[in-house]
Formats: structure tokens, sequence, C-alpha cells
């Protein structure tokens, strides 16, 4: 090959293959996931602030508050991750489906 | 009886076994709820029939949902296993403490019925004694009216004689009534012996259930903090979160120093404290979190590893991370109390102190990370297999959160002095054999102490006893009842306690401390004998010294 020549790879896009109805039904379930973890976010808080109520002092109680505190605040923000996805999922199975009607029209 | 009932400094814990075992139920309710949503996102990820970036993306993005949420799922269940575990500890300790309780009232009834006794047997030994006293008078007074009159016997009405007799009747009836009541005295000061024994034992039952509750509250802590709870530079301020939660009274502030270029530490191994410093860099990133960090160290990782609720160990036997927050939290309470002493842990203070390079340069790193982690048991531990028996201090004192010490090496840890060892009859290899002072101590059970500063001891002994022997207190003697009572001094063993031998102990001195046991006490009166003898409980503190006690240690008399 002659010096200052380059071979160019051409790009390939990766094969796409879509089930719009079973992206719509994950969708539904993994936004059902975030939300139930939203709630055990909220369980898991209500548990722990009850075993802090019951530890019997006030200081060691309240570090065990303040742990059940942060888990519920991650555990929650872990839920609207999982929900975020599950709608981003929905999304992306509406635009599919949009492509397809649009092409089917076509 | 409930929980914050108090009677005679003995308290029942505070705090609701029940509501906290419903609360780790919830805990694990919440874990289980975690699992099936994880195993609802994988499911989800398996029936997409979805290939292309947009999906390896998505995939990646869940799968990091679903490892959290098993990672989260393990822990919870670690979690509420701790709480679960504190709870067990807290209803035994509330037991032992509503029954320590139950125990001083009816000793403290005992007391006050033993005292009413003895002041009664002392009142009717002193109507006896005038009873007699009289009684001899008349006696003596008829007796000579007899001697000047002969005849009174001869020819009289034989007054004199039977005011004589009738005296001697007096005096023999009164001589019974006092050996009664000084019967019935010495009943009652066994009584009320054992009463205050029991009363004591009572107090002791609540102690250890207040310490029980106390240590498991501080893992309850150092569970919900993990090791974060300790310092972050040598001789730095100790976590006072920490502290503070778990109930460890910080202590007070050091003095102001003049400004120092450089950190003591430095100052401490001279050439070498780059290195120092470095290591404790190194160190200090332990705390922070990454397990996987850790790995290759020999020993400290496997604490470490222990600790984490991931660790299989953990998920298979989730009741033995309490026990292992518990030991952190002894750590993390000797971080806090002696932060000086954890630094030089962590920089291996002595090896370098005692010009031992090779070891300190060969076990730098895996020293420091032990020292962290434990707080100096580690260090301590590994050090322990290199240095003959020079077992580092920190270890003697975080030692008693595993193993229980008697009531005189729980006095040595508080007065600054270490506890070497804790000594049981299932020991082998035990410094005193039981014939030569080991059967003296309460169960043959006591603690070997190494003095860290000047001690002063006493030993009471009779006018022609020995003033050097093995067997002394901490405490100065009361009286001699006192401690012939405390110490289980037989009286026929001669030591009447009337004299005193005081010394002072100089630093780096091996004592054997524990509470004095009983000791059989023959029948106190042929009457009584077998029905009245007992033995002399004891149970007061006890030193043994073993081996030659100098005289340049007396300081009385």
């Amino acid at each position: 090959m002659p010096v200052g020549v380059r071979r160019v790879q051409p790009i390939r896009m990766p094969r796409i293959e879509v089930d719009v109805q079973a992206l719509a039904a994950g969708a539904a379930r993994q936004t059902a996931s975030g939300g139930e973890l939203t709630g055990a976010a909220g369980e898991l808080h209500a548990a722990v602030a009850q075993a802090a109520a019951a530890v019997g002092a006030a200081h060691a109680g309240g570090a065990v508050g303040d742990w059940g505190g942060s888990w519920g605040r991650s555990l929650a923000a872990l839920g609207q991750a999982t929900a975020q996805t599950g709608a981003n999922l929905g999304t992306a199975g509406d635009a599919y489906r949009r492509t397809d009607d649009s092409q089917m029209r076509r | 009886m409930s929980a914050g009932d108090v009677y005679g400094g003995i308290e029942v814990p505070e705090g609701d076994p029940d509501e906290l075992e419903a609360a780790a139920g919830r805990v694990r309710a919440t874990a289980g709820t975690l699992e099936r949503v994880a195993g609802t996102l994988t499911g989800v990820l398996g029936g997409l029939g979805w290939a292309g970036p947009a999906s390896v993306a998505h995939t990646d993005l869940t799968g990091s949902h679903v490892s959290m949420l098993g990672l989260a799922t393990q822990a919870l269940d670690g979690k509420a296993a701790v709480i679960s575990d504190y709870a067990g500890v807290l209803r035994t300790a509330q037991r032992q403490s509503e029954r320590a309780i139950a125990d001083a009232r009816d000793a403290d009834r005992r007391i006050r019925e033993a005292e009413g006794e003895i002041r009664d047997a002392e009142a009717a030994q002193r109507s006896a004694q005038g009873r007699i006293d009289a009684a001899q008078i008349a006696k003596s007074a008829a007796d000579n009216r007899l001697a000047a009159s002969v005849i009174d016997v001869v020819a009289g009405d034989h007054a004199a004689a039977a005011a004589s007799a009738a005296a001697t009747d007096e005096i023999r009836a009164a001589q019974g009534d006092l050996d009664q009541a000084q019967a019935k005295e010495r009943r009652a000061r066994i009584a009320l012996r054992q009463a205050r024994e029991d009363r004591r034992a009572a107090a002791q039952l609540g102690e250890r259930a207040a310490d029980d509750v106390r240590l498991a509250r501080a893992g309850l802590v150092a569970a919900a903090q993990d090791v974060g709870l300790l310092p972050r530079e040598p001789g730095g301020p100790a976590s006072a979160s920490f502290a503070s939660a778990a109930g460890i009274a910080l202590p007070p502030p050091p003095k102001p120093k003049e400004k120092e270029d450089k950190p003591w530490y430095e100052d401490a191994v001279g050439a070498v404290g780059d290195a120092a410093s470095w290591t404790w860099d190194q160190a200090k990133q332990v705390p922070g979190g990454a397990w996987e960090g850790t790995k290759g160290l020999p020993n400290g990782v496997v604490f470490i590893s222990q600790l984490n609720p991931m660790s299989p160990d953990n998920v298979v036997h989730p009741g033995r991370t309490f026990d292992r927050y518990k030991q952190l939290a002894g750590a993390g309470k000797f971080a806090v109390e002696h932060p000086g002493e954890f630094g030089k842990q962590v920089i291996n203070y002595e090896d370098l102190a005692n010009g031992r390079y090779g070891e300190w340069a060969g076990n730098l790193l895996p020293d420091a990370v032990l020292a962290v982690t434990t707080a100096g048991a580690g260090t301590a531990a590994s050090r322990a297999a290199r240095i003959s028996g020079d077992v580092a201090d920190a270890a003697t004192v975080v030692r008693r959160v595993d193993r229980p010490l008697t009531e005189a090496g729980e006095s040595a840890v508080t007065r600054g002095d270490d506890v070497v060892r804790h000594w049981t009859p299932l020991d082998d290899n035990r410094p005193l054999a039981e014939d030569r002072g080991g059967n003296t101590f309460r169960s043959s059970t006591y603690d070997e102490v190494r003095t860290t500063a000047t001690r002063r001891l006493y030993r009471v002994h009779s006018a022609d006893g020995s003033p050097l022997g093995p067997f002394w207190t901490h405490q100065p003697p009361a009286g001699p009842t006192q401690s012939i009572l405390d110490n289980a001094l037989v009286p026929q063993w001669g030591n009447d306690a009337t004299h005193v031998t005081v010394v002072d102990v100089p630093p780096g001195t091996t004592l054997y401390e524990g509470q004095a046991g009983p000791q059989p006490l023959p029948g106190l009166d042929p009457a009584d004998a077998g029905r009245y003898a007992a033995d002399l409980q004891g149970g007061g503190p006890q030193v043994f010294i073993k081996g030659h006690i100098p005289k340049e240690w007396i300081v009385h008399p």
C-alpha cells in the first residue's frame, strides 16, 4: 500500500431487532418495580425508625435511625432510577412503534 | 417490673425487645421485596427480545440495578440479624436485671432482719449480763452473811443460805440466756454476712447486665456506622459521632501545643518518618470502604471480610455479624479513649522504638491495615507472634470485649493497668498452681495484670505473722473484721489482721488479681458444730504476688 494511503474500514451499524409489544410490557413491569422499590424504601425507613425507637438509648437509637434514613433515601433513589429506566424503555418502544408505523404508511 | 425500673443502683435497661424483633422482621421483609424486584427486573431483561445499541445500554443499567439490589438484599438481611441479636441481648439483660432487683430486695430485707436480730440479741445479752452481775452481787452478799453467821445455819431460818442458792440459780439461768443470746447473735451475723454477699452478687448481676447492653448498643452503633467510626489520623480526633452514639465519654481535649512543622509520629520515628507517613496514608484509606482494596493482606483482611455483610460466612450465619460489630465497637471505643496509643499501633511504634526495623518494614502495611480495622488488637496479635511475650497494650484492653474479666481485672483496666490474660480452670499452663495460690481465688479464676505505674498494696497480718507474703489488696484495710470477712481469713490460720504492711509495687510488675474465694469455716461453737458451720465467703478483691518481694518496696512499717 502506498505511503500516506489509509485503508478505511466501513462503519457497520449493529443489527437492530425489536419486539415493541415486549418492550411495552417490560417497560410497564420495570416502572412498576421502581414503584415497588420506592414503597420498600418507605417501609424500610419506617421499620428502622421502629427499631430506633425501641433501642432504649437515645444516642444509639439516633445512630440507627440515621442509618435507616440514609438507606431509605438510597433505596428511594434506586427506585426512581429503576422507574426512570422503565420509562425510558417505554419511550424507546414508542419510538420504534412510531417508526414502524410511519414506514408502513409509506 | 418493667424497663427503666431502678432499685438500689440496679436498673432494668430501657428498650423494647418485641418491637425490635418486629422491626427486624420488617427489615427482612423489605429485603425479600428487593430480592423479588431483582428477579422481576432480571425477567424483564430476558423477555424483551430486543437487540441493538440502546438495548446494550438498557441491559447494562438495569443489570447494575439488579446487582445493587442483590447486595442490598444481603446487607439488609445482615442488619436485620444485628437488630434481632441486639433484641436478644436486651431481653436477656432485662430479665437478669429484674432478677437482680428481686434478689437485691430480698437481700436488703434479710439484711434489715438480721440487723434487727443482732440488735435484739445484743440487748438480750446486756440484760442477761446485768442479771448475772446483779445475782453475783446478791450471791456475794448472801455468802458473806452466811460466813458471818453460823447461827443462820445452825438455828436460824437459813435465809442467807437460801439467798445464796437463789442467786446461784439466777446466775445459771442468766448465763443460759446469755449463751442463747450470743448464739442468736452469731447466727444473725452469719445470716447478715450471707445477705450482704447476696446483695453484692445481685449488684454484680445487675452491672453485668448493664455492661452487656452497653456493649451491644455500641455494636449496634458500629453496625450502623461501619468502620467509618475509627479516627482518620494517628493521634487525631476520634470519631465523635461514634463516641456520642455509643455513649462513650470522650477524653478531655489535649492542651494546645506550640505549632509544629511535623506531626508527632514523624518526630517519634525520626529518619523513617516519611515511611510512617506513607504507611498511614495507605492505612487511612481502609476505613473509607473498599473491601477489595485489602485483598492479599494476611489476617487483617480476614477481619475486614468478616465484617462485610456480603461475606459468605455472614450470609450463612448472619448472627455472627453482630459479634464482629461488637468487636469493632470495642476497637472503636479503644480508639476513642486512647487516640495516642491507637496512633502508635498504626505505625507499629513498638517495633520502631525497639529498633526492630526489619520486622517493622516487613509488616508495615498489614500492620497498619490491622491497626485501623481493629484499633490495635490485630497488630498486637500478629506482633505477639514475632516478639516474645511482649503483647502490646491495646490488645489487652480490647480483649475484655471478647472475654469477661474478674471484677478485680475490670478495676485494673479502669486503673490503667494492663490485663495480660484472664485465667480460668479450663486453661492450660496456668501461672498459679491450684495448691499455690490458684484455688484461693473464687472459682479458681483470676486475671494476670501488669502494672503500668507504681501501685500501692496493703497486706494484713498478725503481730507474729509474715509481713511480706503473697496475698495483698489495693484497698487499705478498714479494720480486722472487714479484712477477715473480705479475704476469708479462717481464724484457725492465726491471722487476726491487726497489723498492716504497705508496699509500693513498681511499674511492670505482674500481679494476679481476682475475688477471694470462700474458705471452709469450722464450727464457731462446739455446741453449734455441724449446724452453723459455714464457709467464710470472701469476695473481696485479692492480689497475689508470685515470687520474691523486695524489702525496698516496703513503705510501712
